[in-house]
This record gives structure tokens, sequence and C-alpha cells, in this order.
């Protein structure tokens, strides 16, 4: 059974992006995992998800957008899969009730772990919703790098028991994308990894580094040769012609101005997440259990409804006004990503408009390496116009 | 830069803006303390401003104020030589109490039920210098509120060209004062102006002591650290730096409060201070020929009553 691919491109950057955070358990505890409040405790009723979805859906006014992407969050969501499949049911049928122009404009859409891909109620789930939907599985590369840090609590590493359900996943979702988190024990591993990822058919990686401050000395220098080796194999084997990875893109590492290149980077404000209380947040990382230092920004409820006001900081937040003096010169600007929640979370007021700088040699490293990427590739690539 | 430093004088001193005070027992600033934050501002190069409450000042503490330059502010006339900008909550008495105050400024804070009346209220006071008008509860404005006060505007706008036409002006902060500004002059807390508590620590404004006393940004003994200085300035604040609201109060506490940051306004704030620079250019048009300092003056036609709408 052939599904859709990847849900990152599906009417990006008109669809609005409703998040439910239906669980605060996971079956993993990850040593990169920026969730710090993980319970078992707040698990999200069917009421409280009724309720938001009514408020959604019958504020046209405020969900103007011309698209929707649900996605299901946790924790691990298909913890709560017999949840989902009634939020599901739900949110259809209401729809079409209301002639909803997201009728014909919506995604459901999961990023998971992967342990329970192949549990009979996920399967049946999927195939009920198989023609709005879109799935990512986590896997890191190999067994080594996945089992550093995606660990059960008792210590044991999950590789094995995600590894066996890619093989359904991608019959299901062909063209699928895995989402790997690098932090800083995990450079040694990088190149293995992400050839690991396409040997098992994944054929693009999205990969980043944290955003938090965890860098040792050092780690910048490691990070660039791992990348240039990586880049070498890349180039020799040919993998550029059918597989990508997020760390090599011709965009990255250009200077950007203030006027035309002004944009934040991050969505939160644009999008909504919803908690098992009925908070609202302007994104996940802004709920209480992702934040280390700082109060939970909750700009609303499903009593009262979106506070505006709360928004207006993240929708009229742009690049320079919340970048370093530094940061607004750098020539190497482009392609240095932020997480709005960190940044926040970092800040030394409580402010969203404070950029975290945490990744800036981290970047810098990355740029060195796609440069020297990009030159060998240009290269071959004249080569081979001029054999054709 | 800093140019001004408001002095918390008694941990019940009356408000002068948008914050409230919460009741709390009247406690005098240590005399010392007082004495060491004039030393402060004196080395700082800071203008004073004085906030005390109903509890009458000792003498000595009078004569320590005396030593420097200084505005008092507060509700009762306080005899010593700094001017005095007096406060007033509105009331249905106040305009009697007007009568038998002399102070020429007048901070008047009108409370939101009192909306309705405000073209009155401000008819009623006749006898200033300067008037402003603080819209207390504005962050709960709805529209209909906002449709009241652009009702009111309007009135108040048709008795200042009354008065005008009959030599009586007064400056008056959401009216006359866009006439007279080329550029922003907003609150400017924590860029231009700092407080300073009888707990002997520094605060953004009032309203941070008031509304949190651990929302402090330094003592006198390890000095003032505002961090992210740079979001109380006004190119920092994506919704202000374009905008020609010059009269806003762009209230640093407000923001906080509404939004959460303190570089951005709310609706509400927005939307008042626009109905204010609109009414501020119906006067314009009509006045633009009896003072010939305005006959260059322009406020544009927008289609927008708050910045944000043009920017998102």
């Amino acid at each position: 059974m052939i599904i859709k691919g990847s849900s990152k491109t599906w009417n990006d950057g008109i669809a609005k992006s409703i998040t439910f955070i239906v669980t605060k358990d996971c079956q993993l505890v990850c040593g990169y995992c920026y969730l710090i409040g993980k319970n078992k405790n707040e698990r999200m009723s069917f009421e409280i998800a009724h309720k938001a979805i009514d408020y959604i859906l019958t504020n046209k006014e405020l969900f103007n957008d011309k698209a929707v992407v649900f996605d299901f969050i946790g924790g691990e969501p298909f913890m709560e899969i017999d949840l989902i499949d009634q939020v599901c049911d739900y949110i259809k049928v209401k729809m079409f009730e209301l002639d909803h122009p997201w009728f014909n404009a919506f995604r459901f859409s999961f990023s998971t772990n992967g342990l329970m891909y192949n549990d009979s109620r996920v399967q049946n789930y999927i195939k009920k919703n198989a023609s709005h939907l879109s799935i990512g599985i986590t896997i890191d590369g190999t067994k080594q790098k996945h089992d550093l840090q995606r660990i059960y609590p008792s210590g044991k590493g999950s590789y094995d028991d995600v590894v066996r359900n890619i093989p359904l996943w991608l019959e299901q979702f062909s063209g699928s994308a895995t989402k790997v988190t690098i932090g800083s024990d995990d450079i040694p591993y990088i190149k293995e990894s992400v050839l690991h990822l396409y040997s098992l058919g994944i054929k693009d990686v999205n990969i980043n580094v944290v955003f938090e401050n965890v860098w040792k000395e050092g780690d910048d220098i490691l990070f660039e040769n791992e990348l240039i080796s990586l880049a070498n194999t890349i180039l020799e084997k040919e993998y550029y012609k059918d597989f990508s990875c997020s760390f090599f893109s011709d965009f990255i590492g250009h200077s950007l101005d203030c006027i035309h290149d002004n944009q934040n980077w991050c969505g939160a404000g644009k999008m909504l997440s919803i908690d098992a209380a009925g908070n609202f947040y302007p994104c996940t990382r802004f709920a209480q259990y992702s934040l280390r230092n700082k109060k939970a920004i909750i700009i609303g409820n499903i009593h009262d409804g979106i506070d505006t006001n709360k928004l207006r900081p993240f929708l009229t937040l742009d690049r320079c006004t919340q970048s370093t003096p530094e940061c607004v010169s750098c020539e190497t600007s482009s392609g240095c990503a932020w997480c709005q929640g960190e940044n926040y979370d970092a800040a030394d007021t409580p402010t969203i408009y404070q950029r975290a700088t945490a990744i800036c040699k981290m970047h810098k490293a990355r740029v060195r390496a796609n440069n020297y990427y990009q030159n060998r590739l240009s290269m071959i690539r004249s080569k081979e116009l001029k054999k054709d | 830069m800093l140019q001004y430093l408001f002095v918390i004088l008694d941990t019940s001193a009356d408000s002068f803006c948008f914050y409230k005070t919460p009741t709390k027992k009247s406690e005098l600033i240590d005399l010392q303390l007082l004495k060491d934050v004039i030393f402060f501002s004196q080395k700082e190069n800071l203008t004073v401003n004085f906030l005390t409450g109903s509890r009458k000042l000792p003498e000595e503490y009078l004569k320590v104020m005396d030593t420097i330059n200084h505005i008092v502010i507060s509700r009762e006339a306080i005899s010593m030589n700094g001017n005095h900008i007096q406060i007033a909550d509105y009331n249905e008495k106040t305009s009697m109490m007007q009568q038998r105050n002399e102070s020429p400024n007048l901070i008047l804070r009108v409370e939101k039920k009192y909306l309705p009346n405000l073209s009155k209220i401000v008819d009623s006071i006749t006898i200033l210098r300067r008037l402003s008008i603080v819209l207390l509860d504005m962050d709960t404005y709805i529209a209909t509120d906002l449709d009241e006060y652009k009702i009111q505007l309007n009135k108040i706008k048709d008795s200042y060209l009354v008065n005008l036409h009959q030599n009586h002006e007064i400056e008056l902060n959401i009216l006359s004062d866009r006439l007279a500004l080329i550029g922003m002059n907003n609150c400017d807390a924590g860029d231009k102006h700092i407080t300073f508590a009888p707990n002997g620590k520094f605060y953004i404004c009032p309203g941070f002591y008031f509304a949190d006393g651990n929302d402090s940004v330094g003592d006198l003994a390890t000095g003032l650290n505002i961090k992210n200085q740079q979001l109380y300035k006004l190119e920092f604040a994506p919704i202000c730096r374009n905008c020609d609201a010059f009269q806003c109060k762009r209230c640093i506490y407000l923001n906080r409060k509404t939004t959460l940051e303190v570089n951005t306004p709310s609706h509400e704030q927005c939307v008042t201070s626009h109905l204010e620079r609109n009414c501020t250019k119906d006067l314009l048009d009509k006045v633009q020929y009896l003072i010939p300092e305005l006959a260059d003056k322009e406020i544009m036609e927008i289609d927008y009553l708050d910045p944000f709408d043009k920017i998102c």
C-alpha cells in the first residue's frame, strides 16, 4: 500500500498548523529531549479536544488559512491512538457539518518514535485516514548512534524496536523523510548515521544540531570534519543524485540584510498548540513541560478563546530586532536557524526578542563544510554536463 | 540614555499613570536611602520626580528633597520648592476638588465607567495650563468602549476649538500634544527614565514595582542592571517604530501586562492612540489657518487604527 509522502512540503506556508499535545508520556527518555516535564498524568480527554475543535472550526475569521495540518504530538502520540482516532473522526464530521473550507484541505500529521507503528490500532487508523495522513518516524542513524540517545528508562536502546517498522513505514509512506537531532556526543556518528539511513531507503534526512547550549570547545571543528567526510562519500558514491541531507544546501551561508531578508525563522504564533488542560500556546515549545527556566506562555484557552494581544509579539517579530549586532552583520547568516521557544527559555529576561546564539560556531562549521560540498558538486555537475 | 528618575517616597504613593497601586501600609523610604539616591541622581545627572502618598512628609525629608532640583507628583501640593504635578482620580466630586486646586498641571485618571462623561469632565476643567488624561482599564476596553472614546474625543475637539477661538488654550495630552510633536514622545521607561522604590531597588517604572516587587533591575550598591535594555528603545519595537501617533504613551508597563513583551503594545493601546491622532488631524485641518506655527504641519490620512494590521 502506498500512501502519501512527507507532510513537510504539503501546503507549506499556507496551512495552519494545529497541534494537539495528546499526552506528555513517552516510552523513551531520550538524552537530548527538550521536554523536561514529561509525565503520565497529563493526557488529553476527548471533551477537551472536542471543545478545542469547536472553537477552531467556528472561528473562521481567526483561522482563515487555506489549509490545515492537525498535528498530534506527545510525548509519544501513538500511546493515545484511541483518542486520536476519535478526535480525527470528530474533526471530519464537524468540518463536513459546517461546510468548512478545510474539509478538502486538511491533513493529520505525526512525529513518532516508531515503537507502536505496527500496532493493529495504529495500522487501522492509518488505513482509515490514508488519504489525509503524513507520519514521520524518528530514527537517528546507526544502532550505536540511535541508542546513544534514544533509550528506554532501563537504559536499553530502542533501535531494534524501531528499525523493524521502517520497511512497513516506507511501504506506506514512500519518500518519507526522517528527522535526526545532533548533540555534542553524536558528532562522530553523523556520517555513518546518514549513510545508514540512506541504506534503509530513507532518501531525505532532515538533520539539525540542537539549539540548546550543549556545545563543547572544539565541537565545531569535529563537526566540520565529520561533514566534510560525509560530503566526500555522498559525492564519490553519487548519493546526491537520489538522496538528500539537510546539512547541505545551496541557500545557507550568505549574508542577509534587514530589509529584504528580515523575516522570522520560526513559525511560533502562526501555529497553535493545545494541551490536556485546554490551554493554547503559540507553539508546543512554550508549554511548561518544554521550558527549563521560564513560565509557560499561554495565549488563551478553549473556554475564553485566544487572547490576540499575546500573539502580537510573535506575529511582528523579525530577524534583526531579535538578533545580536554580531548576527545582524554576520556574513554567513542565511540558514542559521533558531527556535523561538529556546530563545525565550535561554533569554536574560522573559522575552522572545533575544536570539540564543549557542549554535553560532556550529553553523559556521556547517557553512564551511557546505561550501566545500557545493564547490565540489558544482565541478562534478559541470563535468557531467560536458560529458552529456 | 537615562534622563529622569522617579523616586517613590512612600509605599502607598498614588499612581500617576496606568498602573494601579495595591493598598499598602504607608511606609516612608529610609531617610539615608533618600539621601543616597539623590547623591546617585546628582552623579548620573538625572532629573528627579518624587512620588508621594497621602502621608505628610516629615520636615527632614522635605529638606533632603530640596537638595536637588525636582518635581513632585502627588494628590496634594506639598510645601517645598519643587514644581508640582497634581494627580487626581476622577469621580463625581473631582471637579469640585479642582476649584480649590492651584496646580497648573493636572494628571487626571479616568476609569472606564466614566468614559461617556469624558468630554464633560474635560469641559469642567478650565483653569489649567496642562491636562493629561490617563484612561484607566484601557487594557479591558472592547469595541464599544473604543467607539465611545472616539465620540468623546470629537466632543472634546469641538470644545477645544471654541476655547481656542476665545483665546483660552490648554495643553491636552490626548488632543493638542500631537500638534506640536515631530517625533515619538512616549513613556520611554527603561530607556529615558527609571524608578527607585522604598525597598532600595530600581524598577523599570512604578508599575513594575507595585505589580511585582521581585521585578527589580538593580540597586544602589550594585548599580543598574537592565537586561535587554535595547527592547525599551523605539527602534526595537516593530509595531511602533514606523508609527506616527507621536503622542501615544506606549506604556511599557501595559505592554508587558497585555502582550507579555515590553516592546509590543496591545491592540487597545494602538487604537486609542490612533483615535487621538486622527482627531488631532481633524483639529489641525480646522486651526491651521489660525496658527502660523502649524501652517506647514501635516498629519497624513491613514486607513488603519492599529499599525499591527499594516504590518501583518
